[in-house]
């Protein structure tokens, strides 16, 4: 038995890293098939601990969204099991739990002729917060969202990237434990993503517990505590980023960049590298650096053919991690392992 | 919670470009369009029914020694009753007497008649004093030209002779008169604007008939009398005539000794209700595409996450347009002050009617807008609602008059195929509230507003099941 803030939760352990944390979100073996015969979710399991952020990382089409939807509510899975907050998932959404948990979807949600403070009273209030409550979220929130200057604004005269930060702004009005997100930081500038990363951040200071959903890469890697990857509906991996890297790519990979990559240059690589791992993602190939002399040799064989623009030796990432784990591109183009 | 839905859905609704297009500016356009349009509305040969209140006094007046003896009230009835449709034995009017304005408003209002034709007490004076005016300038002109014609010719008996007759004529130099006779009726009917139109033509020749009369006894009187030679030209006499007199159109409900408009005014004086309630239903056009918007832009799904029940969603949201309603009658009647078509304001009891019937109106319109887009999308919803209330907007409003075959009788009442569309006790009420306060008490109004209130109770109950289930549910 744990506590978590003022509430008792059982039999929700989990040994992280010699810590004991709690798991908010436990997602069990689900299935969900649309219309009878598309399975977007393939026996999905994971869970994520309080006070984290969990990135559910895959490409367009992997499953991200349906995945939000079951945990919000909106979509009943067709087999498998959900616990938020130690609560089976039918509990959950017929009790007042499901006010601890707040959902960002990817679009963003406000009423575009009200102002940036009257979205958030408006929000505010449909949680029957009282008056001063409100005042002093909306207060607080204008604030960690630099959205002051611009409160009396209608939301639709914002910026792109203003309208993100108000989105998520108004799903905090309700002050959640849980956070999720839906792609938070598509269509945005790297500016403004970097701002609204930075603003995830301080939540996860103030102890929220942050599930978001992604196929930027950048956003991952700088915000993420663990990561899950999600591929054709399946999970393929769950871990940190660093553990996920050092298994599956090492911490370093060597990219070579062909004009045109051929299955007879592919082979010749091949022929190179041996017992090192390589994958292929439109002209370029990946391969795990696990030995020195490898990076010699490919830039011996740079010097004997035109054909190789580039060989370059770098830190792995998390897309080469998933372009590992399977064989495909984070973007959609093709890959192979 | 639900004073921050009503508030901020109203705020939603009057910042948007669709509320001020849908729901102020095409019923301004119509009205435009349909006023231009209302003029030409009238064909119909057969009599219309009329009402005639003379109130002329008799009287005598000499001509030299002759003495005539002047009733031109009684003599218009009879000039009326005679007239008939150009080319055709159909006479234009079936005159009844009536005692007084008020119950002649009282039967235009019932339609029982298409409209009356009041005669004031001076009618004939200020005809006969017309027609001494009318001599005085034709002849005056005339007899001068004459008189110097004589004189250049060197004839001084003939000249003087001319001269005292223009003489004669000086007593009749400062006549005044004041000719206005008055139709009351309904702008909205169209037997009424008609009836009126040929109430124009019917003064316009009697006063021509009675003028020339005058002229011709007058100028036989001079010729007898000085001996001189009239050739009376009169063939400018019809325009002269028609320019110097004016039949005031007195709407029902208006004010006392209303004063001349245009037909497109006193046309939309009695369809202010009917622009109200058109604008109100066009805004069943900006419900369903801001409820769309909370749709395809996911603000339904969010506040299903949110503590608010969809009772409290729809009722905010209905009570809020009911405030719309409110909102944009009172623009559309500002402007309808500023161009003249509302005079008269009635007591508290009669605004209070008004305002109910408004606000009951707006939620009406509201909760049928959300049973439709609770059965279909949002983007046909917004299609069907279109098709369906723009004409029937039109119908409601009443631009122009349409068939309403009597379904039946429940309790004395006569209930007709209009009577059906929900809409209708709101204009009615509007009518008796707003224009005809003089003519109804408050109370009269109650029935339509009791009937609105029930249609609202019906439409809200039916959209509280159909959209919290369709939109709203959370799933368990």
């Amino acid at each position: 038995m744990i506590v978590f803030g003022s509430k008792i939760y059982a039999g929700l352990c989990e040994v992280s890293i010699g810590m004991r944390k709690s798991v908010t979100i436990k997602v069990d073996n689900v299935t969900k098939i649309y219309n009878g015969n598309v399975t977007a979710l393939d026996k999905v399991s994971l869970e994520v601990y309080s006070g984290e952020i969990f990135t559910l990382l895959g490409p367009n089409g992997a499953g991200k969204t349906t995945l939000i939807k079951i945990l919000t509510g909106e979509l009943k899975p067709t087999q498998g099991e959900v616990l938020i907050l130690g609560t089976s998932h039918k509990e959950f959404l017929k009790s007042d739990m499901r006010f601890r948990v707040s959902y960002v979807p990817q679009e963003n949600i406000f009423w575009g002729n009200l102002t940036v403070e009257e979205n958030l009273d408006f929000i505010g209030s449909m949680y029957r917060l009282t008056k001063r409550e409100l005042k002093e979220k909306i207060r607080f929130l204008l604030e960690e969202f630099d959205l002051v200057d611009v409160r009396k604004r209608l939301a639709s005269k914002l910026s792109g990237g203003m309208k993100r930060k108000l989105t998520i702004a108004m799903s905090l009005m309700n002050d959640p434990e849980i956070l999720i997100l839906d792609e938070p930081t598509a269509g945005l500038d790297p500016r403004t993503r970097a701002s609204l990363i930075a603003s995830l951040e301080k939540l996860r200071e103030f102890g929220k517990t942050i599930f978001l959903t992604t196929h930027i890469v950048e956003s991952a890697e700088r915000i993420s505590d663990r990561v899950a990857i999600i591929n054709k509906g399946r999970i393929v991996a769950v871990d940190t980023i660093d553990n996920l890297k050092r298994k599956h790519c090492g911490e370093e990979v060597v990219e070579i960049l062909y004009k045109q990559l051929t299955q007879e240059a592919l082979e010749t690589i091949k022929a190179i590298v041996k017992e090192e791992r390589i994958a292929t993602a439109g002209d370029k190939v990946i391969i795990t650096q696990q030995h020195s002399n490898v990076i010699e040799e490919l830039l011996k064989l740079k010097s004997r053919t035109k054909d190789i623009l580039a060989v370059i030796l770098r830190k792995s990432t998390l897309e080469d991690t998933f372009l590992f784990i399977t064989g495909e591109t984070l973007r959609g183009g093709e890959g192979a392992v | 919670m639900l004073f921050k839905i009503v508030k901020y859905k109203f705020l939603s609704v009057i910042r948007s470009k669709e509320f001020y297009i849908y729901i102020i500016g095409i019923p301004l356009v119509f009205m435009i369009i349909y006023g231009a349009m209302s003029s030409y509305a009238y064909s119909s040969v057969e009599p219309m029914k009329i009402g005639f209140i003379n109130n002329d006094t008799p009287l005598s007046y000499s001509i030299g020694n002759s003495t005539y003896n002047a009733y031109f009230g009684n003599d218009f009835y009879t000039y009326m009753s005679a007239l008939t449709y150009e080319n055709s034995s159909v006479k234009i009017f079936d005159i009844v007497n009536i005692s007084s304005k008020e119950q002649a408003e009282k039967m235009a209002v019932r339609l029982e008649i298409a409209g009356a034709v009041y005669i004031p007490e001076n009618f004939s004076e200020s005809l006969l004093n017309f027609s001494k005016a009318m001599t005085y300038n034709i002849l005056m002109s005339m007899l001068g030209a004459k008189a110097n014609e004589a004189y250049e010719k060197g004839d001084y008996d003939l000249g003087s002779r001319y001269s005292q007759a223009m003489g004669n004529l000086s007593s009749f130099a400062n006549v005044s008169y004041r000719l206005r006779i008055c139709f009351i009726g309904d702008p909205t009917s169209s037997n009424a604007m008609t009836s009126y139109e040929y109430l124009w033509k019917a003064m316009i020749n009697f006063a021509y008939q009675q003028v020339d009369s005058f002229l011709k006894e007058y100028s036989n009187y001079l010729s007898d009398t000085y001996n001189i030679t009239i050739n009376l030209n009169s063939t400018n006499l019809s325009t002269d005539v028609s320019n110097m007199f004016s039949i005031d159109f007195e709407v029902i409900g208006g004010r006392a000794g209303a004063v001349k408009e245009t037909f497109i005014q006193m046309y939309f004086s009695v369809l202010v209700p009917g622009q109200l309630v058109q604008s109100i239903i066009l805004g069943s056009i900006t419900v369903v595409i801001l409820v769309g918007y909370d749709i395809e832009h996911k603000i339904l799904t969010r506040l299903k996450l949110t503590r608010v029940t969809a009772p409290e969603y729809i009722s905010g949201t209905l009570v809020a347009w009911s405030f719309i309603a409110l909102f944009q009658s009172g623009i559309l009647l500002a402007i309808a002050f500023a161009l003249g078509y509302v005079r008269v304001i009635g007591t508290i009891a009669h605004i209070v009617i008004a305002v109910i019937a408004l606000a009951m109106a707006g939620i009406l319109t509201a909760a049928i807008s959300l049973i439709i887009v609770s059965f279909v999308s949002e983007k046909v919803a917004t299609h069907l609602v279109m098709i369906i209330f723009v004409p029937l907007s039109l119908f409601i409003a009443g631009y122009f008059p349409i068939p309403n075959p009597t379904i039946c009788s429940f309790m004395g009442t006569t209930i007709t195929v209009l009577d059906l569309l929900p809409w209708r006790a709101a204009v009615i009420a509007l009518r008796k509230s707003l224009m005809l306060p003089n003519i109804y008490s408050a109370a009269e109004a109650t029935p339509e507003v009791l009937m609105l209130v029930l249609w609202t109770i019906l439409y809200s109950a039916i959209s509280f099941v159909a959209f919290s289930k369709a939109r709203l549910k959370r799933r368990e």
